[in-house]
């Protein structure tokens, strides 16, 4: 039987009472460590140096120095760490720079801690972390012309069906379990369609992926369920 | 043993100041809710010593009003928390600033420390 390592989490966010209720719901559950908090951009990326942490939670309204620029010198430097945003902040401008920034992830802190713990669960097997919301804001903000049959772009031909088919599954929001599920295959087999998807795309995550499917008119974005 | 309930549109925040307040032996949370309504039910059905209102705007406004129109000639106290920039502040009749958890548990303390319970 083997032990799953904890997922090692450094918290960026400059109100010290979140950092603080944040670290307390985290520090209870057994596979998380948290490695250390930040107040602000500058402390993160310091700490990030020092800690080497697998996953930043990062905030981005902050004094000095903030998320989103903390982001870029982070993934410059250190690009297997994985950041997700942790914000209040839900306009289509933020989200658009943190994914330009290398953010794996975009959540709003309306969700609740059970959410949390799941996303950071999916994040450990290569997931994206995105809330609901934010992820009808990335593809409805593209709004594509609709596919024109029979012409698509070259890169299309390069995918197979089955990784079409994930890819279709992957803009509509669902994880891995789940697209697994409806095309009943296995997870891991999941995980080598997208890693394919990543590598033909020449792409980096699956937020990418989803606005690249959408912006070339590989499928239809999914209705805004926000408005 | 001070009962307090939370309120803030923000769950996440909600729950880490649950738990923190949880660790401090004279509070109880009693309760938390993120929509204004529930709130509102929440401290009706419960009769909480004190509520821990986070303000975060505008969209907050309704919820917060809401409370304060219930402790209207009751005893219940409320501690409103702004997180306007990188501190919070509460206010209790004067301004306090709020730097963490160890502030918000005095501010809370010195709220309802020597309040006792009465019904509605």
């Amino acid at each position: 039987m083997t032990s799953i390592e904890p997922l090692r989490i450094l918290l960026v966010d400059d109100h010290a009472l979140f950092r603080q209720g944040l670290k307390s719901l985290l520090d209870s559950r057994p596979n998380i460590e948290i490695v250390g908090n930040a107040g602000d951009g500058l402390e993160a990326i310091a700490l990030a140096a020092k800690t080497l942490p697998q996953v930043i939670l990062m905030d981005i309204d902050m004094p000095r120095c903030n998320g989103l620029e903390a982001t870029r010198q982070i993934k410059r430097a250190f690009p297997n760490i994985k950041i997700v945003i942790l914000t209040v902040v839900d306009d289509e401008e933020a989200i658009f720079e943190a994914i330009k920034c290398g953010a794996e992830g975009y959540l709003l802190k309306t969700l609740e801690a059970s959410q949390l713990y799941d996303l950071l669960e999916g994040l450990r097997r290569g997931e994206a972390p995105l809330s609901g919301v934010i992820a009808a804001k990335i593809l409805k903000e593209f709004n594509p012309a609709p596919p024109i049959h029979g012409d698509s772009p070259p890169l299309v031909e390069e995918l197979s069906e089955r990784e079409r088919q994930v890819l279709e599954l992957i803009v509509v929001g669902k994880t891995n379990r789940e697209i697994a599920e409806s095309l009943v295959i296995a997870e891991n087999t999941v995980k080598t369609y997208l890693g394919n998807i990543l590598a033909k795309l020449h792409l980096q995550n699956r937020i990418q992926v989803a606005v690249y499917a959408v912006t070339h008119g590989m499928v239809q974005a999914p209705p805004d369920q926000s408005d | 043993m001070k009962r307090i309930v939370l309120y803030s549109t923000h769950s996440l925040f909600n729950e880490g100041i649950r738990n923190l307040l949880d660790d401090e032996p004279t509070f109880e949370v009693i309760g938390w809710e993120s929509d204004p309504d529930a709130i509102i039910r929440c401290i009706q059905a419960t009769r909480p010593d004190a509520v821990v209102v986070v303000n975060n705007g505008a969209s907050d406004t309704p919820g917060t009003a809401g409370i304060r129109l219930l402790k209207a000639g009751q005893n219940l106290q409320i501690v409103e928390l702004y997180l306007e920039d990188h501190s919070g502040y509460a206010y209790m009749g004067r301004w306090l600033t709020i730097q963490d958890a160890s502030g918000l548990v005095k501010a809370v303390e010195a709220l309802v420390g020597d309040t006792a319970r009465r019904p509605f």
